[in-house]
């Protein structure tokens, strides 16, 4: 049996569950932007939300030690090629506090929303644009949502089966990376086919219906607040 | 044991169908046969011989190059969607064909597309899962469950759709003995409750004693069709290991054995 990753959706209460996916999805879309034009104690601002919202969902210590190795990794690069680039400690320090904020928004979304209601909120947002097939595209990001998770499972067997076979003991990069990369796609691929196949035999169509709930006096509440600390966000 | 009376009008009908893929494979060729109403079908044949294409021809998944799928003696394509409804089709990897994060949604799925209202389709949804056993689960993440539980949750969204015809790819593969177990007895309960059941298979030791008829395929081919005990003899010719020595002991006696539930 699987565990609940860090990167899938959690049945562990958080106060962001019940919100509607279509404030959520704005918010989270708000933010991100901000993350990159807000000043210093405005991203300090933002982080403090992020940390505090992921949090609440209670996350498993285990899986964040976890991927937090990766998302640390990350931060360690992120950190150096900024600070190459631009020569100031402090300027990298805020290029890795704005990739970190950007993940655990990221991971709130992901973990307080069902890859459902994340469809149904971006075919609300993309219904009434022209020449585009929402429902199409809606479909895409839910499953896209539902197996980035499986993917990395995935990878990590992948990566077990490698060691087990002395890949360590392999010297060109390259080799490394394919042995990596080959079957993974490989996997992608059928896994795609499959689930096309059995999403057709369960007589998927691109004109679906879509039934959205009305937002509630709580979804304005939410939209409102996030408004708020957004807009003090660009003031500080 | 009930037998297909050929003579009364089949449920699903194949006629002269072949299939070749890019490259010049021929994965079918000229395959004939029908299908009668509440009947337990076996189809089986070692990796390659042509199975799992045939499966995806019966729900319209492929289209044949030659010949065609009769559902009720109308051609599957004339109304594709109503057809799927109809014949539910149960695939060899459970886990990629979940689509959703809970048990329940993803159950969900098939009525959903069917644009059935919501009452109707939590309706459905609780009813699939009661029949599969997974109704304590309906709020369970779906990547919690064990391979059994996954392949049950894969019957109940085909379930949800009130199929006729239920056809299972490879049910039992990767699964363990209590796994095999509680597909089986699924199986069998579905069987009862007057579903036509199609489970294509290169086990035949976990199921054969309960079905009513066999199809041994081989190179595309349809090599045998008959009732279980009187083409068993033949199966180990084609790659299908069976529980005994078929020039020592009766084929009956053999296929006496071949349930995972005795």
């Amino acid at each position: 049996m699987a565990e609940i990753d860090l990167f899938h959706y959690s049945p562990v209460p958080s106060p962001l569950k019940n919100l509607d996916p279509r404030i959520k999805f704005s918010l989270l879309l708000l933010y991100t932007v901000l993350i990159y034009q807000v000043h210093t104690w405005g991203l300090v601002l933002l982080t403090a939300i992020a940390t505090i919202l992921f949090f609440s969902g209670k996350p498993s210590l285990k899986h964040l030690l976890f991927r937090g190795k990766g998302i640390l990794i990350l931060g360690i690069l992120i950190y150096f090629a900024t600070y190459g680039a631009e020569k100031n400690t402090i300027t990298a320090l805020l290029s890795v506090l704005r990739f970190v904020t950007t993940v655990l928004l990221g991971m709130c979304l992901i973990s307080t929303t069902l890859p459902e209601e994340i469809e149904k909120a971006v075919y609300w947002f993309l219904k009434p644009l022209p020449f585009i097939s929402a429902s199409v595209i809606a479909t895409r990001i839910r499953l896209t949502f539902m197996f980035i998770p499986d993917l990395m499972e995935t990878a990590e067997k992948i990566k077990e089966a490698r060691i087990s076979r002395c890949i360590q003991r392999e010297r060109n990069p390259f080799k490394k990376m394919t042995t990596l990369i080959i079957p993974l796609l490989s996997s992608v691929i059928e896994r795609a086919e499959v689930t096309a196949f059995a999403m057709e035999a369960r007589c998927y169509t691109d004109k679906k219906h879509y039934t959205l709930k009305h937002l509630t006096l709580k979804d304005y509440a939410a939209a409102a607040v996030g408004l708020g600390a957004a807009g003090l966000s660009i003031l500080l | 044991m009930h037998f297909f009376n050929q003579k009364t009008m089949a449920l699903l009908e194949v006629v002269h169908l072949s299939k070749s893929f890019p490259g010049g494979t021929e994965a079918l060729k000229d395959v004939s046969f029908l299908v009668g109403e509440g009947e337990f079908l076996v189809i089986s044949g070692k990796n390659g011989s042509g199975k799992s294409v045939l499966m995806r021809h019966l729900n319209g998944l492929y289209k044949p190059d030659e010949g065609k799928v009769l559902y009720r003696g109308t051609p599957i394509f004339k109304d594709i969607l109503m057809v799927r409804q109809k014949i539910g089709m149960v695939f060899q990897n459970s886990s990629s064909q979940i689509v959703s994060q809970t048990v329940g949604k993803d159950v969900a799925f098939g009525p959903e597309n069917l644009h059935i209202n919501a009452v109707e389709q939590n309706k459905r949804t609780n009813k699939a899962l009661e029949d599969v056993g997974l109704l304590d689960k309906i709020d369970h993440n779906t990547r919690t469950l064990s391979g059994g539980e996954k392949r049950r949750l894969a019957i109940a969204g085909i379930l949800a759709m009130n199929p006729e015809i239920i056809i299972l790819d490879e049910p039992f593969s990767n699964l363990d003995f209590p796994g095999v177990q509680q597909v089986l007895r699924q199986i069998l309960f579905l069987h009862k409750k007057g579903h036509t059941i199609i489970c294509i298979t290169h086990e035949l030791d976990k199921v054969l004693y309960h079905a009513d008829r066999l199809i041994l395929m081989d190179k595309g081919s349809i090599v045998c069709d008959n009732i279980p005990g009187k083409i068993l003899i033949k199966a180990p010719q084609y790659g299908i290991r069976i529980p005994g020595n078929i020039e020592k002991e009766p084929p009956l006696l053999i296929l006496e054995r071949m349930s995972w539930l005795k």
